[in-house]
């Protein structure tokens, strides 16, 4: 069993799942799928890609235009990076059975 | 989305605390991001999300610029077997910075309580001071925006002998000064007023007529097209027009296609060969439309002209100063008796110049560096309360600093901590200041753009901010010190006793509590004493006399074009004017003048008295001899003291027999005292100007003083002159003409009306500003009115910020002796006894405070003096006044802690110990 992952780490992950994002992406997707509750700041986000970058979960990706200077950069999933993902998942998955079986949470 | 424009400008000012690699890699994209919150804070929030958002982008920069400068440091979920290195220096220092940060947002966050209470407080004091400084910057500090504006001078004429110390400049003194002088490298000259354009509906903006010399001397270029040259200033030259660009975006639309047009200025065709760049005026005139002026050099006794030269290189002020000096006397040899006679002495009209800055800001200085002292003291005020707060904090949180002290921590570390948390509470109420102070001065000068010069250019820019920068850390710094120097005289062993036995407070804190007291009932006092000083001069100002009656009394103006309407004309649609609108229903009287009262421009026209001597032209005046200039003339219809409502004080008004009749005059008790003082006016005679062949007009009547130089100035002489005589014995009648209207009805009424009975007659013409008279009086004391506003403002803060205070500080005192008074009832003293406790400790502090506070107010009268219209500095009934309701104040903020005090329960309170 792997350590948790912070959860706005996987929450990026979680967004760049489906398809390639650029910074700003990622920021609207994670308050639309969390119906605005998660809210990223720029500086957050910026250091958590930086470190995910490092951490080998995401690499850059080519975005949908060419290159040029005030182009933003697009981000993938590494391999490392969706195992990691997924792990997260199956644990919290783990968690919501437990709380399920004890009767913390009801089905639906 | 322009706001946001600004936004990513300030973020990206901003941004520079990151590192230079960080900024270069992720700048865009930090902004973007930025923008992007802003603007889902907003949707969420409204208006406060703005500053909720901006409170946050900042902790989130400042978070990761200390991220971004540590070493890179896997987290413990991809590798929990790693181990830190040893970290020395600098790094050492930013990782004990970032353990404060982290535990001072703990502390914080553990009681959102305080947080709330001490950022709200701050915000209204930083916003305060924000918004003050940000007049203060752009009014007094900016410097004009031209090249080289240290450079600039403003040249005015005077007249010593008629009282007038700044006076306009004629045009031959214009022309003689411009090719005479040695020190200025250009002299330019120029005239406000204002001009009818046939924009539809018609509009009526701001002109300015400039010599060709006077934009070249201010040094800034068209935005598009050009300056007027000398070809346009030429006898039967095409005429041309610049606009400004408020105006090109106004009435135009900023359409390019607009320069090279034809427009009709005051129904003549002009081209528009330029328009200048955003902002750009003269003197603070707000002109919107720019004319060329050719001066004419017959035109000696006319002066009109405002003067505007840039210093040559290398030559300073004095040495101009000498220059004129030099010039001045030149002028009675070169041009005998034309300037100034020879023998009158070397003032007597001579030239004065002074940087062009100073004459914009005028007297605002003062009272805007007031005001700045004045918020100031308001933060002091927050400040003292927020001490207190964190002295009573610090008394909770002694056991901690002593757990800490115990365990190695040194005083050095312990203050670090508290900065940090003191940064933090005063940056998040910066944040939220700024956007008070922007919401704040926007409301402001919306409501008052004319109140102060240079409204225009108040914005905050880069140094307001900097300014609210130095105040945070300032407050900041107040957070740290005032815990520390308490805990400082608290040794670790006492502390764990004080701690943990519920005695009594130390006495070192109690002797810091009282001094708060003191302290903020002394800066309420001074505050609360200058805004009174200033309602009670703004009552007095209202209550002048102004020599009519305003109620149901509104006013306009119309100008006829020159080159449409001869003099008969004018007089015919003027007369119309007033028959259309006596036929309106509700109107009960209605007239015409020429000079709209209280505030016009002095005129001092040459006006030649029978009975005085002449001296002959070109001679000196006679010693001896009163100068024969009258300050006001006043062309006014028949029916002009009926309408206003002024009393006629000897003799009679004017009556519609005059108008077919001999030439008569009226004149106000000021001239009829000041020329007549030994002998009856009704009997005196005058005539306009001197030489003239004109007839000599009769005085028929001495009505009672109207305002005319300001509300707060004295009256200075009036002539009337009846305006139907005037094309047939003067051959001229005035081109503008405001008229007054007495109705039962409001003006939202009948304005309607108004402005169809003058287009009925000419559709091309604009009415000019319609206003109740009351507004126009208003806008006559405009100024006072708003420091009063603003004083008040601060004043009502600072009373209720001390009350506030008080009442804390005194609560805090009650719930800390609560074992004291319960020993005290248990031995039988009463209610009666406790309440008189409390309420005498208080009283008896805030006693202490006032009488500082009044003491201090003494002190600072002299500055306030000159801003006091018929009320002293020192005035008796303000002062006793102010320390009455003060103390009102302070007995109400004491009594409930003396009430809770009385209802300690003794037998819970030694159960509990």
């Amino acid at each position: 069993m792997t350590e948790p992952l912070q959860p706005h780490w996987f929450q990026i992950l979680l967004a760049l799942a489906d398809s390639d994002r650029h910074g700003l992406g990622i920021m609207h997707d994670v308050l639309d799928r969390s119906s605005g509750r998660i809210r990223l700041w720029p500086g957050m986000l910026y250091r958590t890609l930086q470190q995910l970058e490092r951490e080998g979960l995401i690499v850059d990706a080519p975005g949908p235009d060419t290159p040029s200077a005030g182009s933003p950069r697009y981000y993938r999933l590494t391999a490392s990076g969706r195992r990691r993902c997924s792990q997260e998942a199956a644990r919290l998955a783990d968690l919501v059975s437990v709380a399920r079986a004890r009767r913390v949470l009801r089905k639906g | 989305m322009g706001t946001f424009a600004w936004s990513r400008a300030v973020y990206r000012g901003l941004t520079r605390i990151l590192p230079a690699t960080d900024r270069a890699a992720g700048g865009a994209v930090l902004e973007d991001a930025a923008v992007a919150c802003l603007a889902r804070e907003r949707a969420r929030l409204g208006p406060a999300g703005i500053a909720w958002a901006w409170g946050r982008l900042l902790i989130d920069l400042i978070a990761t610029a200390r991220a971004l400068r540590q070493p890179p440091r896997p987290t413990p979920s991809i590798d929990p077997d790693w181990t830190p290195p040893n970290r020395q220096g600098a790094s050492d220092f930013m990782d004990v910075q970032n353990k404060d940060l982290r535990y001072a947002l703990r502390s914080l966050g553990r009681q959102p309580g305080f947080t709330a209470v001490t950022v709200l407080t701050l915000a209204l004091g930083i916003g305060a001071n924000t918004a003050v400084f940000s007049v203060v910057n752009g009014v007094l500090l900016r410097p004009l925006g031209y090249p080289q504006p240290e450079r600039l001078e403003y040249i005015t004429s005077q007249f010593p002998g008629l009282g007038f110390s700044t006076f306009w400049v004629s045009p031959p003194e214009f022309i003689e000064f411009r090719d005479w002088n040695q020190s200025f490298s250009s002299v330019g000259a120029y005239s406000v007023g204002a001009i009818n354009l046939d924009t539809s509906p018609p509009t009526r903006p701001v002109s300015a007529q400039v010599t060709v010399e006077l934009m070249p001397t201010l040094g800034v270029r068209p935005m598009r097209g050009r300056w007027f040259e000398n070809a346009d200033v030429t006898p039967n030259a095409p005429p041309v027009a610049i606009l400004s660009y408020e105006l090109w975006q106004r009435a135009y639309g900023g359409d390019e296609g607009v320069l090279g047009r034809m427009v009709q200025i005051n129904n003549r065709s002009q081209q528009i060969v330029g328009i200048m760049p955003a902002g750009y005026d003269v003197h603070d005139s707000r002109v919107e439309i720019w004319l060329p002026l050719i001066p004419n050099p017959t035109q000696r006794s006319s002066h009109f002209l405002y003067l505007v030269g840039r210093l040559k290189d290398g030559v300073t002020r004095q040495q101009a100063t000498l220059d004129i000096d030099r010039l001045t006397e030149e002028w009675k040899t070169r041009l005998p008796g034309q300037h100034a006679p020879i023998n009158t002495p070397p003032n007597f009209h001579k030239l004065n110049t002074k940087p062009l800055h100073d004459d914009v800001i005028g007297d605002v200085r003062l009272p805007l560096m007031m005001l700045q002292g004045a918020v100031a003291l308001v933060l002091l005020i927050a400040c003292a309360n927020l001490a207190n707060l964190l002295v009573a904090r610090a008394g909770a949180r002694l056991k901690e600093y002593a757990v800490r002290t115990a365990l190695g921590a040194t005083r050095w570390r312990l203050f670090r901590q508290l900065f940090t948390e003191g940064l933090v509470l005063t940056t998040l109420a910066a944040a939220v200041g700024v956007g008070l102070a922007y919401l704040g001065l926007s409301a402001l000068l919306t409501v008052n753009p004319n109140a102060i010069p240079r409204t225009a250019e108040v914005t905050m820019d880069v140094r307001v901010l900097l300014f609210t920068l130095a105040v945070t850390v300032a407050t900041g710094l107040i957070f740290a010190l005032v815990p520390l120097l308490h805990i400082g005289t608290v040794r670790a062993t006492q502390a764990f006793r004080e701690a943990s036995a519920r005695t009594t407070a130390g006495a070192g804190r109690v002797w810091a509590r009282s001094a708060l007291v003191v302290v903020e009932t002394t800066l309420a006092v001074m505050l609360v004493v200058g805004a009174g000083l200033l309602i009670r001069s703004f009552v007095n100002l209202m209550q002048v006399d102004m020599g009519f009656s305003r109620d149901g009394l509104s006013t306009f103006g119309v100008v006829l074009p020159a080159q449409q309407y001869n003099p008969q004309q004018r007089v015919a649609f003027y007369d119309q004017v007033m028959t259309r609108l006596r036929e309106l229903p509700g109107v009960k009287g209605v007239a015409a003048m020429s000079g709209l009262p209280p505030l016009r421009n002095v005129l001092a026209n040459d006006t030649d008295f029978e009975h005085i001597p002449n001296a002959a032209p070109g001679q000196p005046p006679i010693p001896g001899v009163l100068p024969q200039n009258v300050d006001y003339w006043q062309f006014a219809s028949v029916g002009y003291t009926e309408t206003m409502g002024i009393p006629v004080v000897q003799g009679r008004t004017f009556e519609p027999a005059d108008i077919a009749g001999g030439p008569v005059a009226l004149i106000n008790e000021t001239l009829a005292r000041r020329f007549f003082a030994d002998r009856n006016p009704l009997l005196g005679r005058i005539k306009p100007g001197f030489g003239d062949q004109l007839p000599w007009f009769q005085i028929v009547g001495v009505v009672k003083d109207v305002k005319q130089g300001g509300v707060s100035a004295p009256v200075g002489t009036e002539l009337y002159f009846l305006t139907d005589q005037g094309p047939r014995i003067l051959n001229q009648a005035n081109t503008q003409m405001n008229f007054v209207v007495r109705a039962s009805q409001p003006l939202s009424a009948l304005g309607g009306s108004y402005r169809q009975a003058v287009q009925q007659l000419d559709a091309t013409l604009p009415l000019i500003r319609m206003r109740s008279m009351d507004e126009v009086v208003g806008d006559a004391v405009v100024q006072p009115r708003f420091f009063m506003l603003l004083f008040g403002i601060f004043a009502g803060v600072a009373l209720a910020l001390a009350a506030v205070g008080i009442y804390g500080i005194l609560s805090h005192t009650v719930a800390e002796r609560q074992q004291e008074i319960g020993i005290r009832m248990a031995l039988g003293a009463d209610r009666g006894t406790i309440i008189s406790l409390v309420l005498g400790r208080g009283l008896l502090l805030s006693g202490v405070g006032i009488v500082l506070g009044l003491m201090g107010s003494y002190a600072l009268a002299r500055f306030l003096g000159t801003l006091l219209f018929n009320v002293s500095a020192t005035d008796p009934v303000t002062l006793g006044g102010v320390a009455a309701v003060i103390a009102a104040v302070a007995a109400t903020a004491c009594v409930i802690p003396a009430w809770r005090a009385s209802r300690v329960d003794p037998l819970k309170v030694l159960r509990d110990s």
